[in-house]
């Protein structure tokens, strides 16, 4: 096919699975002592003077810089604010500007340049909140030495330091050189939350005005001088080979510059990309099929079903949670066997499907590279693109653009490889290669297909005593270039998630993992395991709640019924997102609800979702409640954005998302197989965003989990039957 | 050929008798607002306005409009001062776009509406906005074209 994820780079960070894993997050205390805790990275060194590299003071003003991109969450617009709190400066006088791609600037949680994983405010506070902290105890201790007062006693307000008492100010630019030359304190201590006066306050986002009047430059828009443009052909299938191919057709059409092989493509390089583009299709390549060539969507779910029944999974450890117990598990299972639960879930293949198709904009020459793109993954895809062309990293220069859409497809660098190793069939010349839409859908890194047997037991009192989930699929790191090493024993990352991290009383758990890999390039997709695992917790804990009788929120408030801090701010989500869709309250005929749950990077989120069913497989959505606890809230309405975001993103999969097989190849192309909604298909969506956590937590993924179990849940209402197979349009349900 | 963008005549070479007018803005008039998303019509974020009214230039050649007058994102406040302007200014206040490649294609879809019908009811924003939004901003661009439309009753 075209380069997959096999220029892996060094990796020296911590696995990037783990910052999802069972919920725990790395910076701060995860409660469970089971799981490993590495220590956090040193942010403010106190034996080197100065401001450090991310503060660049200039005259009245600051810039800070980032390794945060710009997807669409407007985290870099939020890092200002982070400084204007702790310096005291006025935010018109402050800048963001993206970072140097250098590894002094890489992301000191992960050792690399690269944003996904609702990570970036996280992140980015834990990261700039010490340092503008730091240079404002070092502002202080410069206006204390120049006053001969107390350092505590110098306040910093409106871009001055003050010293309170006797009215003395001076700008914070006039002691920038005395304090850039004292070290920085031990330990720098950022303004405590309750004190916020900028940060948790609704400001306007500085992209957005670009982003109404066509100003805004994303990778596609790359202007050079002498541009070439760049359309591919790929093999039917992964892995397929180009075995024979007649330029001439192709050849033939004025503009066409070059024919350019690869060893799974075909390139055409042109004027202008449409010429490129006819010139493929003018190309009739003969293939050699890869080895997966005979992949049919139906014969792989059919093996998803048997490696899930046959449980013989591998076990993930007990170290990563003390109540993952086998033994007990099957005892209870044995015990319950009359009230024990169990369903079988089948998820399909899923595309991201960025509205910007994949794209990169690369010269080559004898020095070396320079790429232009929209990227999620500056540092790897820098080094990749390095290492394709057989280069040393630093003779590669990338300029990162912001994406027009990510959701963890640009952490992949396929595209980029493909491009560089084009452009250096040109050399001297600068080649934008852009993947058709079709290219684009086609080209893999898909969130992966699953099965899920999940069995519960239920004691007398109908509360769960175990749960078993023996899941099959291909495992993300085998594909991702971004995936660090993974841990020896455990058998996937994805499907670890979402399990172990809710709050709900369940004493045993035994997650299993089998895989099947049918070689179809894999990669994170927004929210990653927790798109299967919380749709399966979530609608089997409605299936427990109505073999007992028992309302759907009243049973959850019995599982989340403890004194554990975690317990009740999952609880208080949940009932204040309850209280608003007036759960309890009548419905008309026909109209059902549905509520679900999540838990996962330091937040709590959920949805209640009300419908109608219309007539016997067909329903109509009402409304749609999306409510998040996310903790510190660095700007409401970007927290509201990505609920409701993450809410649309998760509803596409949830009504008709899937990437199909048939004889090796995807059967999608574009948006007419590949459905997304229209704002006509949306009901009316209510957004409750509270922030009342222990620091910041993650926002861009948390509203796409419980969407779809809301749903099926409001459908399991009406009918008592399950869904267990998504989209819904494969369980038998139109809307 | 000449086409007229923007209010401006210009100068263009369309490489054959099929290139769509979007890539004949992006390429050889360096106006870079108008996006590809699908290349199929479906999306919506090539939409631009031909003699005032929306209209996908993905598929549409530029060789069939020679003499009509093309708006692109870029040219929107110029055109249209009071409806194209009010939206953008609502789409700010709202705060709508997301990661925004959408966006400029549903500007235009959203001008192309007020000009039409000034006052439109969410129906009527719902069958006209039928333009595709990956980062899920539709209940936002709904907010704003009410918004625009309000400060322009």
């Amino acid at each position: 096919m075209r380069p997959t994820a096999t220029f892996s780079v060094p990796r020296r960070r911590l696995l990037l699975g783990s910052l999802f894993a069972a919920g725990a997050w790395t910076i701060g205390l995860d409660p469970r002592p089971a799981l490993a805790q590495p220590k956090p990275p040193q942010i403010v060194d106190p034996s080197v003077p100065g401001f450090g590299i991310w503060l660049r003071f200039e005259g009245p003003g600051l810039t800070l810089l980032t390794n945060v991109t710009e997807m669409g969450q407007g985290t870099p617009s939020l890092l200002a604010a982070i400084a204007a709190e702790e310096l005291g400066l006025p935010l018109e006088r402050i800048k963001v500007e993206q970072a140097p791609i250098e590894p002094r600037f890489d992301n000191p949680f992960t050792d690399s340049y690269l944003t996904y994983g609702s990570i970036g405010f996280r992140i980015a506070y834990a990261t700039l909140a010490p340092v503008c902290a730091a240079a404002r105890d070092m502002l202080q201790r410069a206006a204390a030495t120049r006053w001969s007062v107390d350092a505590a006693d110098c306040t910093l307000r409106e871009g001055q330091v003050t010293h309170v008492a006797s009215g003395r100010q001076l700008p914070i630019s006039a002691l920038l050189a005395e304090a850039a030359a004292l070290r920085p304190p031990e330990k720098p201590s950022p303004k405590p939350h309750e004190q916020w006066t900028v940060l948790g306050q609704h400001r306007q986002r500085t992209d957005i005005p670009a982003k109404t009047d066509g100003r805004m430059a994303y990778g596609i828009d790359e202007r050079q001088p002498g541009l070439l443009h760049a359309a591919v052909l790929h093999g039917p299938g992964f892995g397929a080979k180009l075995a024979a191919l007649d330029e001439r057709p192709a050849k033939a059409i004025k503009g066409v510059r070059k024919i350019v092989r690869l060893p799974g493509a075909v390139a055409v390089v042109a004027d202008s990309w449409w010429t490129a583009l006819q010139a493929t299709r003018k190309l009739k390549p003969r293939w050699t099929p890869g080895p997966h060539a005979t992949l049919g969507s139906d014969k792989h779910a059919a093996e998803l079903r048997a490696a899930v029944q046959a449980g013989q999974g591998d076990a993930f450890p007990k170290r990563i949670d003390a109540r993952l117990d086998e033994a007990a598990v099957t005892t209870a299972l044995a015990a319950a066997s009359t009230s024990s639960l169990e369903q079988l879930y089948e998820f399909p293949f899923l595309a991201h499907a960025p509205l910007e198709p994949l794209n990169a904009t690369v010269r080559v020459d004898k020095e070396g590279a320079e790429i232009w793109l929209s990227t999620q993954s500056q540092s790897d895809t820098r080094a990749a693109v390095a290492k394709a062309l057989g280069l040393a990293t630093e003779r590669v220069q990338l300029h990162s653009r912001p994406c027009g859409g990510g959701f963890g497809r640009r952490l992949e660098f396929d595209c980029a490889v493909e491009a560089a190793l084009i452009a250096k069939a040109v050399p001297g010349q600068p080649v934008k290669t852009i993947w058709s839409r079709e290219v684009d859908m086609r080209a893999g890194f898909y969130r992966p297909a699953s099965a899920v047997r999940l069995r519960l037991a239920l004691g007398a009192d109908g509360l769960p005593t175990a749960l078993r989930a023996d899941m099959a699929g291909a495992r993300i790191e085998d594909y991702s270039g971004v995936a660090g090493e993974p841990e020896n024993d455990m058998p996937d990352f994805a499907s670890s998630m979402a399990w172990l991290g809710q709050s709900y009383s369940l004493p045993a758990f035994h997650l299993a993992f089998t895989k099947v890999d049918r070689g179809v390039p894999l990669a994170y997709w927004r929210s990653v395991g927790a798109s299967q695992n919380t749709y399966c917790l979530e609608t089997m804990i409605d299936r427990a709640a109505r073999s007992r009788g028992a309302d759907p929120l009243a049973y959850r408030r019995r599982l989340l019924a403890g004194e554990g801090p975690r317990q009740r701010r999952a609880l208080a989500l949940l009932d204040a997102l309850a209280a608003r869709a007036g759960w309890g309250q009548p419905l008309p005929a026909g109209h059902h609800r549905g509520i679900a749950l999540y838990e996962g990077n330091r937040a709590v989120s959920g949805h209640v979702v009300e419908l109608a069913v219309t007539e016997p497989g067909r329903f109509k959505l009402v409304k749609i409640w999306a409510g998040i606890d996310a903790g510190w809230v660095g700007n409401p309405d970007a927290v509201q954005a990505q609920l409701m975001g993450g809410t649309v993103f998760g509803l596409a999969a949830a009504l008709y998302g899937e990437i199909n097989f048939t004889h090796g190849e995807v059967r999608e192309g574009n948006f007419d197989a590949y459905r997304l909604p229209t704002m006509a298909e949306l009901p009316p969506i209510d957004l409750l965003v509270v922030g009342n956590g222990e620091r910041p937590a993650g926002v861009g993924e948390e509203g796409v989990p419980t969407i779809a179990p809301a749903i099926a849940n409001a459908l399991f209402a009406a009918t008592s039957q399950p869904v267990a197979r998504l989209p819904l349009t494969r369980a038998g349900w139109r809307t | 050929m000449q086409l007229n963008v923007n209010d401006r005549p210009q100068k263009v070479a369309p490489s054959d008798p099929e290139m769509p007018l979007l890539w004949v803005l992006r390429e050889q008039l360096n106006l870079t607002g108008t996006k590809y998303g699908c290349g199929a019509g479906i999306c919506g974020a090539c939409t631009v306005h031909v003699d005032g009214a929306p209209l996908r230039s993905c598929v549409t050649p530029a060789a069939a409009l020679a003499g009509r007058r093309i708006t692109t994102i870029e040219g929107l406040a110029a055109a249209s001062p009071k409806h194209g302007v009010a939206l953008q200014q609502a789409w700010i206040e709202h705060q709508v776009p997301q990661c925004g490649y959408c966006q400029s294609g549903m500007l235009m879809a959203a001008a192309g509406l007020l000009a039409a019908t000034p006052q439109p009811t969410d129906e009527q924003i719902d069958a006209a906005i039928t333009n595709l939004c990956r980062c899920g901003t539709y209940p936002r661009v709904k907010a704003a074209i009410k918004r625009a439309a309000g400060m322009t009753a």
